[in-house]
C-alpha cells in the first residue's frame, strides 16, 4: 500500500514547447496552460492542478488563436466538467460562444495594420479555426472515494484528437490514452471547430477517461508528434518517460536539442512540439 | 515507404498543369447549357489554382509548398498559359499565384441559409487563365516541356514529394504517341518515388463521368484509353483518400478522370493537419 496524503499532493509541473523545424517561433499553433501558474523548479499541490493542450491544425487559419482560448477556458472549469462527456460538450460550445467576437477583433486589426482580409483567407475564416484538446483535472482524495481508502489522488481528462496523456507508476507505463500505438495518427484526427455549436456531437466524440494518482508516479501529455514518438520507442522495448523526465535537468538535454536531434534522425516527425510533464513526489 | 516526403517552404514540391489549347477545345460538351470543352480546362485550372492557394494560406499569406507551371499547348506552340502579371513565366511559387490573378469576378451562389432554404452569396472568383482554342494538339511536345521542367526542379530539390503533372485536354494529340513522353516523364524520380503523371479528359463522346477508374473498360474511346493507361497509378495514401469521397478504389487505380472534377487531387498533398469537421 502507498503511503496517505491528506489532502495536499506534493508534486512539480514542467511545460516544453518548440515550434516545427524550419518555421518562426511565432508559428507555433500548440497552446498549453496551467492552472494555477506555477514554475518548474517549485513545489506545487498536484491535487489542485488543471492543465490543457492543444493543437491548432495547420490547414486552417487562427488555429494558434483558437487552441489558446480552448486552454484558457479548459484550466478554468470545475474537475467537474471533465467527470462526464454531456459537460465537456457544453463546456466546448462555450468556448465557442466568444469566437465571433475574437475573430472580428482579428479582421478590424488586419484593416487597421493596412492588410485587409485576402481572397483565399476567406473560405478558411469562414469555416473557422480548427483543434484538438487534451484537458486534466487533478484532486486529492475523496471522502467515500474508493481511491480514498488506499489514501490515492485521482485525475479525470477529456481528449478531442491526438493529443496523449502517459502516466507512468513503479517503471512502468500503466495508461496510454487515447492513442495506444504509433500508427493510430494520421493527419484526419478528430478537432474542435471554433463554430461548432453541436454539443451533442462532441459529447459523443469526446475520450473520457479517469485514474488515480501516487506517490512517485509521473503523468506525461503531449501533443501528436512527441506523442507518436513515445509509442514507436515503447514498442520498440524502450523507456521513453526516462528520457523526459529529465528534459531540462542537470541530468539530460534540454528539450529544443532533444526535439532537434529526434527529428534529425527521422524518429520525430517535425511538427510543433509540446510536452507537459507532472511529477508526483 | 514512397509518397512520404514532408511538404514544407524548406522542402516545397511542384505542380505542372498542361492545358490543350488546341482547336477542337472550342467543340461544345454539357447538356442543358453546353459549355466549350476550353472553358471546361480553363475553368478547373482557375479552380485547382483557388484550392491550392486556399490550402495554403495561412495568417500572415500562402506559405509557398508548392511552386505551380500552367503551361498551355495549341497553335503549334508550348510555353507559359498565365495572364496578367505572370504571363511568359513558368514554375511560379504559390504565393505569387496567389498575390496575382490577372483578375478576380465576382459570382454568384446559392449557400444553405441555415433554415433548410438557399441564399445567393457573393464569391470572389479569381483568373488566371481565359479559354483559349486554335491551331494543333502538341501533346507530345507538352509533355517534353513538362519533363524538362520536372528534371530542373528535382535536381534542385532531390528529396522533395515527387511532383505532379496534369494533363488537360480531349485527348487528341497530333504531334505523334503522347505515351513514349508520358513514360519519361513518370521514369524521373525524387528520392521519395516517381514523379505522378494525371490526366483530366474532357470529350464531348458521351458516356458517364468517370473519377479514378482501375480499368479501362467501359471508356469511350481510344483516346480516353490511351490517357488512361499514360495515367500514373495512385499512391496508397491517394487510393485511400479517394475511398473516402466514395469512390472504388483498388492497387490498379490510376489518376485519370473522365469528364469530372479532377480538383480533388489538390486534397491529396498533405501539408499538416487537415482542417475536417467532427464526424
Amino acid at each position: 500500500m502507498q503511503p496517505t496524503y491528506g489532502s495536499r499532493i506534493p508534486g512539480s509541473v514542467a511545460c516544453h514547447h518548440l515550434h516545427k523545424g524550419g518555421g518562426q517561433a511565432e508559428e507555433y499553433e500548440d497552446a498549453y496552460a496551467v492552472h494555477p501558474r506555477v514554475s518548474a523548479v517549485e513545489e506545487i499541490d498536484v491535487a489542485s492542478l488543471r492543465v490543457a493542450l492543444s493543437d491548432g491544425a495547420s490547414e486552417s487559419v487562427l488555429a494558434g488563436l483558437w487552441a489558446r482560448s480552448l486552454v484558457d477556458h479548459f484550466v478554468s472549469v470545475p474537475h467537474e466538467a471533465l467527470a462526464s462527456a454531456d459537460s465537456f460538450g457544453r463546456e466546448a460550445v462555450m468556448v465557442t460562444a466568444s469566437w465571433e467576437a475574437t475573430l472580428g477583433d482579428y479582421i478590424a486589426r488586419r484593416e487597421a495594420d493596412g492588410r485587409p482580409i485576402q481572397w483565399y483567407e476567406q473560405p478558411k475564416l469562414d469555416r473557422g479555426a480548427y483543434a484538438t484538446l487534451l484537458a486534466i483535472s487533478f484532486c486529492a482524495p475523496q471522502e467515500g472515494d474508493l481511491a480514498d481508502l488506499r489514501g490515492e489522488g485521482r485525475w479525470a481528462a477529456a481528449v478531442i484528437g491526438d493529443c496523449c496523456l502517459f502516466q507512468v507508476r513503479d517503471g512502468a507505463l500503466i495508461t496510454a490514452y487515447p492513442l495506444a500505438g504509433s500508427e493510430d495518427f494520421g493527419t484526419s484526427p478528430n478537432l474542435l471547430n471554433s463554430r461548432n455549436q453541436d454539443s451533442l456531437l462532441i459529447s459523443e466524440r469526446v475520450a473520457m477517461n479517469s485514474g488515480s494518482l501516487r506517490q512517485q508516479d509521473d503523468i506525461y501529455l503531449c501533443t501528436d508528434a512527441v506523442a507518436a514518438w513515445f509509442l514507436r520507442e515503447v514498442e520498440h522495448g524502450g523507456r521513453p518517460w526516462e528520457t523526459l523526465r529529465d528534459l531540462g535537468t542537470s541530468d539530460g538535454p534540454n528539450f529544443a536539442d532533444f526535439i532537434g536531434e529526434e527529428r534529425a534522425s527521422g524518429h520525430m516527425r517535425n511538427d510543433d512540439a509540446t510536452l507537459i510533464h507532472v511529477a508526483v513526489w | 515507404m514512397p509518397y512520404t516526403a514532408e511538404i514544407s517552404r524548406s522542402n516545397p514540391t511542384c505542380f505542372v498543369f498542361l492545358v490543350d489549347q488546341s482547336a477542337s477545345m472550342s467543340d461544345p460538351i454539357g447538356g442543358e447549357v453546353p459549355t466549350s470543352k476550353a472553358s471546361v480546362v480553363s475553368d478547373a485550372i482557375n479552380r485547382l489554382l483557388t484550392e491550392l492557394s486556399v490550402k495554403c494560406a495561412k495568417e500572415e499569406g500562402v506559405r509557398d509548398y508548392f511552386h505551380v507551371a500552367v503551361v498551355g499547348y495549341g497553335h503549334n506552340n508550348v510555353g507559359s498559359a498565365f495572364g496578367g502579371a505572370l504571363a511568359g513565366r513558368d514554375l511560379v511559387p504559390l504565393s505569387q499565384i496567389a498575390d496575382n490573378p490577372a483578375r478576380v469576378e465576382e459570382r454568384t451562389k446559392k449557400i444553405p441559409d441555415g433554415a433548410g432554404g438557399l441564399v445567393e452569396s457573393t464569391v470572389r472568383f479569381p483568373i488566371w487563365m481565359d479559354p483559349v482554342c486554335n491551331g494543333g494538339t502538341p501533346m507530345r511536345q507538352a509533355l517534353e516541356y513538362a519533363h524538362r521542367l520536372v528534371d530542373r526542379w528535382l535536381g534542385e530539390h532531390p528529396a522533395c514529394f515527387p511532383p505532379i503533372v496534369l494533363n488537360l485536354t480531349d485527348g487528341e494529340a497530333n504531334d505523334g504517341d503522347p505515351t513514349v513522353p508520358a513514360a519519361g516523364i513518370c521514369s524521373l524520380t525524387s528520392a521519395d518515388g516517381a514523379v505522378l503523371l494525371f490526366n483530366l479528359h474532357v470529350s464531348d463522346a458521351g458516356g458517364s463521368p468517370v473519377t479514378f477508374p482501375d480499368t479501362e473498360a467501359g471508356l469511350p474511346d481510344n483516346y480516353a484509353r490511351t490517357l488512361f493507361g499514360m495515367s500514373s497509378l495512385l499512391p496508397s495514401h491517394m487510393r485511400s483518400y479517394t475511398a473516402q469521397e466514395g469512390f472504388t478504389v483498388s492497387d490498379s487505380t490510376r489518376g485519370f478522370v473522365y469528364n469530372a472534377d479532377i480538383t480533388s487531387v489538390v486534397q491529396f498533398l498533405d501539408i499538416g493537419t487537415r482542417a475536417t469537421d467532427l464526424r
